[in-house]
């Protein structure tokens, strides 16, 4: 098949492309620029898992950061000098105090647990659907809030971590956004990918076609919870610091601007917004301290997001990716014998 | 009554179903011998499509008992229905809108054909084959219906009549013993009907397919079925061959009383 070769081929390319541009802005740039674009590639991170939950299976999900924080605090600990760790997270066994682990475990491990986290909450949480499922993911974040400041003496409470090695930069980054990309991009164009996007267009006829819904929910929840997960980790040996506050409702809505503004479901349309809506971002930024505008970026976001919705409430690439990234061969039957002419109109509607 | 000698396909027993006070249907029982081709017919609100649901574990049963393949499945989730081997089109067309038409078809082909998440993520030779493969089969079945030059089409796009039969391509591509119909022919045309009808007939004698369809079209039923069961606000009325059910006085009340009470509303 030349069309999945050629798209196979294309995927590498771009891969490349992005690696050669990671290469000059670590070259030219300075630390400042740098992290900055280290943010906006966690966006894409971010903003790209939501969309097998929200785009493909329809379920709107607002709990990314809560999944974040589990995945953040998790890589946080672990990777903590060990010579400090004892004193200051005095509850943790001595084992897990001994322990100083490189980046890529740690990152690991996080996603890992906030995978399990995923798993536990979504039996309950995914019977819901609509707005309330919407409500109950966002609660999780005010839970894990409460569950960090309580759990003090893992996480030293309200006052938050603080000296996490700074191991993340923007080869990391652009690392896990390409696995973020091309899981997401996989699990689309995939026979289960169908069957998720199946049950977003109606869960009944899903059903009826044989998907399990319950474990196709989850399955979807929690392969993004576990990228997010990845993404917590990153963004805390970015920030180097993480507090219970850190990550929360301001960043669900952000996120889910950006798939809306991507369009449901396009993976091309999550990273090409998450890109966009950071530059727009860190743009304005200045502008709004020498003007003494502050909160204009909040503003111009939500007039693009308003603005958006009315025009073409589809998003930019609607549910699709552009073709020319598709790289799919059209299957045809060999040999085909000329249809039946059967051209007739309906004529009248089903009740 | 079909033969009785060997185990029947489908054996249904005293199901009934309540939504709050209102009884959709009581005491409903059938026995179905594989290979027949049989109608389900009622005025409105019979309690046919009811039927149909519970048979799909779409709704559960207040009561009664299911036994399909000598195994009771009452009470399991409808995507369990369906790996044992029931498909369904239903009345209110629910194709997935937003896709093509192939991937309609392909979607309901995962259940028995799908890869392994782990191997299609990795785009390992297995799962390109199986994709492959999936991609050639809903071709096939969608040629049944003359439908293979609108595979990529928009479901949503096609006119009603055509969104029909991908309904009835997409069922079978569930590889299903049983297939249920819910008025497969309404909004078609009557050149459109009988060749509904070929289809039908010919899928029934090809994969060699159990088939109950629920229809208001009369010609299709007569024309197709070798056996008819009525019903009548959801009460087994009759049940039997096509012209012994045509005569029975009861039927002829019930469709009439139906007709009388309609005409004087
Ligand atoms: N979900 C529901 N809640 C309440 N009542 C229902 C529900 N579904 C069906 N009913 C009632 O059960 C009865 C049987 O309905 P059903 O849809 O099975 O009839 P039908 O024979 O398919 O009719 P039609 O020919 O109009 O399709 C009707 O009185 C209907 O109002
Ligand atoms: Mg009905």
């Amino acid at each position: 098949m030349s069309g999945t070769a050629r798209g196979w081929s294309l995927a590498a390319g771009l891969t490349v492309a992005g690696a050669v541009a990671v290469w000059l802005a670590t070259a030219s740039l300075n630390n400042y620029l740098l992290t900055l674009i280290a943010f906006a590639g966690i966006n894409v991170i971010l903003a790209v898992s939501l969309t097998l939950a929200n785009g493909l299976t329809g379920l709107f999900s607002l709990g990314h950061p809560a999944f974040m924080m589990v995945g953040g605090y998790v890589a946080a600990i672990l990777t903590f000098p060990a010579s400090r760790k004892g004193f200051m997270l005095p509850d943790l066994p001595d084992w897990l105090a001994a322990q100083q682990w490189p980046l890529l475990p740690a990152l690991l491990a996080g996603g890992a647990a906030a995978g399990i986290a995923a798993v536990i909450v979504g039996f309950p949480v995914l019977r819901l659907r609509g707005h309330y499922l919407a409500v109950a993911t966002l609660g999780l974040i005010f839970i894990l809030r409460a569950v960090v400041n309580n759990l003090d003496g893992y996480t030293r409470g309200a006052l938050g971590l603080s000296g996490i090695p700074r191991l993340t930069d923007l080869w990391w980054v652009y690392g896990w956004a390409v696995a973020t990309i091309f899981v997401c991009w996989r699990v689309k164009q995939s026979s289960l990918g169908r069957t998720m996007m199946a049950m977003r267009e109606n869960e009944m006829a899903a059903a009826c076609m044989g998907v399990p819904l319950a474990r196709t929910r989850l399955l979807a929840f929690a392969i993004g919870a576990i990228l997010a997960g990845i993404a917590g980790g990153l963004w805390a040996h970015l920030v180097t610091n993480l507090t219970p506050t850190s990550l929360g409702v301001f960043l669900a809505f952000q996120i889910v601007v950006m798939i809306v503004l991507g369009g449901q479901g396009s993976i091309t349309g999550a990273a090409v917004a998450a890109l966009g809506l950071s530059a727009i971002a860190n743009l304005l930024r200045p502008v709004e301290q020498t003007t003494g505008l502050y909160g204009l970026t909040q503003i111009v976001v939500a007039l693009v997001l308003i603005g958006v919705l009315i025009f073409r409430s589809q998003g930019l690439f609607g549910s699709r990716e552009p073709a020319f990234l598709q790289g799919k061969a059209v299957p045809s039957l060999p040999e085909r014998q000329p249809a039946t002419p059967d051209n007739t109109d309906p004529q009248r509607g089903s009740t | 009554m079909p033969p009785a000698e060997s185990v029947p396909l489908l054996a249904v027993d005293g199901l009934t179903k309540r939504f709050g006070g209102v009884v959709a249907l009581s005491g409903y029982a059938i026995r179905v011998a594989a290979g027949e081709l049989i109608g389900l017919i009622g005025p409105n609100g019979a309690g046919k499509t009811t039927v149909l649901n519970l048979l799909t574990g779409v709704t559960r049963p207040s009561e009664g008992r299911i036994v399909f393949r000598g195994e009771d499945i009452t009470g399991q989730r409808a995507d369990r229905f369906t790996a044992r081997g029931i498909a369904r089109t239903f009345q209110n067309i629910r194709l997935f809108r937003d896709l093509t038409v192939l991937d309609n078809v392909t979607a309901a082909l995962h259940l028995r054909h799908g890869p392994a998440l782990a191997s299609a993520v990795l785009a390992l030779p297995a799962a390109r084959r199986a994709e492959r493969r999936m991609a050639a089969r809903g071709l096939e079945l969608l040629d049944l219906f003359a439908l293979a030059d609108r595979a990529q089409a928009r479901a949503r796009d096609l006119p009603y009549g055509e969104q029909r039969k991908v309904e009835i391509a997409r069922a079978l591509a569930t590889e299903p013993r049983l297939l249920l119909l819910d008025e497969p022919a309404a909004g078609m045309n009557p050149a459109e009907t009988r060749h509904l009808m070929d289809v039908i007939r010919a899928v029934h004698d090809a994969l060699s397919l159990t088939i109950l369809v629920v229809e208001h079209d009369m010609s299709l039923i007569m024309g197709l079925c070798g056996r008819v069961q009525v019903i009548n606000r959801g009460e087994v009325l009759a049940d039997g061959a096509p012209a012994q059910v045509q005569a029975d006085p009861a039927v002829i009340e019930a469709y009439l009383g139906t007709r009388r009470a309609r005409a004087g509303a």
